[in-house]
């Protein structure tokens, strides 16, 4: 029954997919170590050279790489509405993504992250390591720390999230990368970056 | 390739000869076992070292729950379903898979879903499946499949089917219900069932695998329904598509169970306080799988057919709460404090009730309720967020 | 993406017809590449561990939805590594084969090649594809890395390089080529029937770093017939530094 659906889904871990059978899609822009960006309403400086794709994951998030969605994901998300699902819906009917709702304490917005990461990517396999409290840009918030299985190549990945609530709206900074080197090589900067993110909320 | 279950496969191979044999004319007696298969032949020596091999890899992988105690209760009810001479042939892995699944190996290895553990909700359910699994190993059904698969990679693809099964959320139903159903040709799918009631006409266990068959169906209905789907006209793909309709398999199961016949043991209670120790697992991986139509019909069918509990009144309420809606809280909050009436209530019982409680406004409960909770588990991972709760100051909807 | 539906197939139809309109160098894409500093000197005297190869052979259904096949896997894999064998003689190497380990050593070997896979694909799509190239990697430099963790393949095989050896096929089934005939006929492009990727690489188990790729997602050779098997082996190795010169047919 397995490796038939385990190929099935295709999705490796989801974007670059595509980019397989048609790599022109996707866009790119630098961002250039030192410099602050602004990702609609949150403002991070990185240390080194990333690439921000011109599309998005959802529709209030960003996602940036330096090596490759697979190697190493920054996602960036910066309000998401009452009512609206963290990532893009691929498939309402069968594969719903769970909408955020203003009214979510701190501990409901890990249950909701859980859901909404492993739905989009397809993840079976995906364990909770911790959740405790944290904070974006002075406000109130939580992190999660997680390990999971890629669908494709079975690859050991870990991956770090922030989220809190600000003015009803969701913000989130997420990273993952395989245990293998890469998760080690960028997380002492993906911290950096979260420390020093300021959401610029109404 | 994937030798499985699948008790769609056995109504339908059932049902699908039509006139070659209704079940009046099915022979209950149990042949005379022959053993387990002894390879023959070079080829297949070496087949068997390498099936050896990865059983031996597989029984250190982390998707195989290693429990003692009920895989020798698993043991047990094979034994009592196929005699003691042959269920000594098999060695049972329970395997982390939420899916509905069991399957034998050519070498006598049998894979058990936790998805069936979850599903099932008597021994004599149980039975029928582990009977009509080990029917087709007895026939040798599996063999043929086996020889064609050389490299040992793929052995361990097989053995990996549920862990790899675990990687993928199987949450669309053609990959929940019917994946797989290939396996078997529709005459040994017969022949496996005609053998599987054999054992259960000999055993203390009645035949009952029409109901499972029924829920099946109606696991995939409600799925199907929740997420706004037609129903599906048993388009189980390819051949299964011409085949008698639902109502004419029920019935046809039905015929067989009743030249079976009905004094057999159900063994309700007895699966209830065997499955006891694990259900609040088997009830987690359930509520992960993103399928709340298929996972609430599971819940409550369980809990009309074998008992209500507090670990399962716990997963209802949290099955609602995750989801989240205004009214869902509501409902939530109900089937908590329903679970916290059984004194097996886990600890999680109470920060469902509390969070629900505070996001529906009830603040000074839900805080009592997360001082319960932190109390009851006081090592839990997310205790630290639910003290700033209690405290006040983790809440953002104020 | 799951192609599952045909809406998903029929946006990967427009996204093709949009790429083509647009400007076909996008499309254009390197097939190998050397790390800076890497020559076939390096190699000379040095010991080279043959990783296992993966192997995946299926077929993709109408949609796109790739199936696998077990025969065709296996029998694929069977002729890879024969073909593989029959080439050692040629490098000027020696090649020492992935040792028969259990355990968790043997899972260290499996996540790497799962890593390989990763990276290999990451370096096709990220930077051999022009048009889809990283900003950070325009500069062209061939810099990707497994990580120095790889030294302990080092440790456990006393080989100072790996070579990793990848290929997925998917063969497109008859319901798929004739969605690929409509295809053309509404939207003027070819929909891509069947996937023929193919990644070998060698890496420097001291640093990690890959220094030698050859990554394509359109092999030639059917990898389910020994000609095909060689065809493919050939293209594979390619450019391979410590490889002498095959005889031509």
């Amino acid at each position: 029954m397995t490796r038939q659906n385990r190929m099935q889904v295709l999705c490796l871990i989801a974007m670059p997919l595509l980019a397989t059978a048609s790599p022109a899609m996707a866009g790119w822009k630098l961002k250039p170590a030192g410099q602050a960006a602004i990702v609609d309403n949150i403002t991070i400086t990185p240390a080194a050279d990333w690439n921000q794709w011109t599309g998005r994951p959802g529709k209030q998030g960003r996602t940036w790489t330096r090596d490759g969605f697979e190697l190493n994901s920054l996602e960036v998300f910066s309000g998401v509405p009452n009512g609206q699902p963290l990532y893009r819906e691929r498939n309402r009917k069968q594969n719903p993504l769970p909408k955020f709702d203003k009214s979510m304490l701190l501990p409901d917005l890990a249950t909701f992250f859980e859901r909404s990461f492993r739905t989009y990517y397809n993840i079976a396999d995906f364990t909770v390591n911790e959740t405790v409290p944290d904070s974006i840009s002075g406000h109130q918030g939580i992190r999660v720390t997680y390990r999971f299985v890629s669908a494709t190549d079975e690859l050991v990945l870990l991956g770090e999230a922030r989220l809190a609530v600000v003015g009803g709206q969701l913000y989130a900074i997420n990273f993952f990368a395989p245990e293998l080197h890469y998760f080690d090589a960028g997380i002492g900067e993906v911290h950096d970056i979260m420390d020093g993110a300021q959401i610029s909320a109404k | 390739m994937n030798p499985a279950c699948r008790l769609a496969a056995v109504a339908l191979a059932l049902v699908g000869l039509e006139g070659t044999a209704r079940p009046q004319d099915v022979d209950l007696t149990i042949p005379p076992y022959s053993g387990a298969y002894e390879p023959q032949g070079v080829d297949e020596r070496g087949l068997w070292m390498e099936v050896d091999e990865a059983e031996r890899q597989f029984r250190d992988s982390t998707h195989v729950l290693k429990d003692e105690r009920l895989t020798q209760w698993l043991g047990e009810v094979l034994c009592r379903t196929v005699g003691d001479d042959r269920c000594a042939s098999a060695r049972i892995y329970v395997v982390r898979d939420a899916s509905f699944n069991a399957a034998m190996a050519p070498n006598g290895l049998m894979l058990v879903h936790t998805g069936l553990l979850a599903r099932l909700t008597s021994e004599s359910e149980l039975a029928t499946i582990l009977g009509h699994e080990f029917a087709h190993f007895e026939r040798r059904h599996t063999l043929n499949q086996f020889k064609k698969i050389r490299a040992s990679t793929d052995l361990m693809a097989w053995f990996g089917l549920a862990g790899a099964a675990a990687r993928v959320d199987m949450t669309s139903v053609q990959n929940s219900l019917i994946a797989g159903i290939f396996s078997y040709s529709r005459e040994q799918e017969m022949e496996a069932d005609k053998l599987g009631a054999a054992y259960a006409k000999a055993s203390p266990y009645r035949l009952n695998a029409s109901a499972v068959w029924k829920r099946v169906i109606e696991e995939d209905n409600a799925r199907r329904e929740a997420r706004g789907l037609r129903k599906r006209r048993h388009k189980y793909s390819g051949w299964l598509d011409s085949h008698p309709a639902e109502a004419e398999r029920q019935e046809y199961l039905a015929e067989l169970e009743a030249k079976v016949g009905d004094e057999g043991d159900p063994g309700v209670e007895a699966y209830r306080e065997a499955i006891a120790p694990v259900l609040p697992m088997l009830l987690d991986e359930l509520l992960r799988r993103n399928d709340f139509g298929g996972v609430d019909y599971i819940l409550r069918s369980r809990g009309e057919l074998a008992g209500w509990s507090g670990p399962l009144l716990y997963a209802q309420g949290e099955l609602y709460r995750q989801r989240g809606n205004p009214r869902d809280l509501v409902t939530a909050r109900e089937f908590f404090t329903q679970s916290m009436n059984y004194p097996d209530a886990p600890a999680e019982s109470w920060r469902g009730l509390g969070l629900c409680a505070i996001r529906l406004g009830d603040r000074e409960a839900g805080r009592e309720a997360l001082a319960e909770y932190i109390r009851r588990a006081p090592d839990a991972q997310d205790v630290g967020m639910m003290k700033l709760l209690v405290e006040g100051t983790g809440d953002q909807t104020k | 993406m799951k192609m599952k539906n045909h809406s998903a197939a029929l946006f990967a139809v427009l996204f093709l017809f949009l790429s083509v309109l647009s400007d076909t160098p996008a499309l254009a894409q390197e097939k190998g590449a050397v790390r800076e500093g890497f020559s076939a000197e390096a190699l000379q005297g040095q010991k080279i561990v043959l990783v296992r190869p993966s192997v995946w052979v299926g077929e993709q259904s109408m949609a796109g939805v790739p199936e696998p096949n077990a025969d065709w896997t296996a029998q694929s894999r069977e002729l890879l590594v024969a073909e593989l064998g029959r080439r050692q003689a040629q490098f000027s190497n020696v090649i020492i084969a992935e040792p028969e380990l259990v355990g968790p050593e043997a899972k260290l070997f499996a996540d790497y090649r799962s890593l390989f896979s990763t990276v290999a694909r990451s370096v096709m799509v990220y930077q051999f594809f022009l048009g889809n190239r990283l900003p950070t990697r325009k500069k062209g430099a061939f810099d990707w890395t497994l990580g120095d963790g790889t030294s302990r393949l080092g440790e456990l095989t006393g080989a100072r390089y790996a070579l990793f050896v990848t290929t997925r096929d998917e063969y497109g089934s008859t319901g798929r080529k004739i969605f690929q005939l409509l295809a053309a006929g509404i939207a003027g492009v070819g929909v891509q029937s069947g996937v023929h990727q193919g990644f070998a690489g060698l890496v420097d188990l001291e640093t990690g770093y890959l220094v030698w790729l050859n990554a394509d997602g359109q092999m030639g050779g059917d990898v389910r017939t020994e000609d095909g098997m060689q065809k493919r082996v050939r293209q594979l190795l390619e450019d391979f530094p410590g490889l002498a010169e095959e005889p031509a047919h």
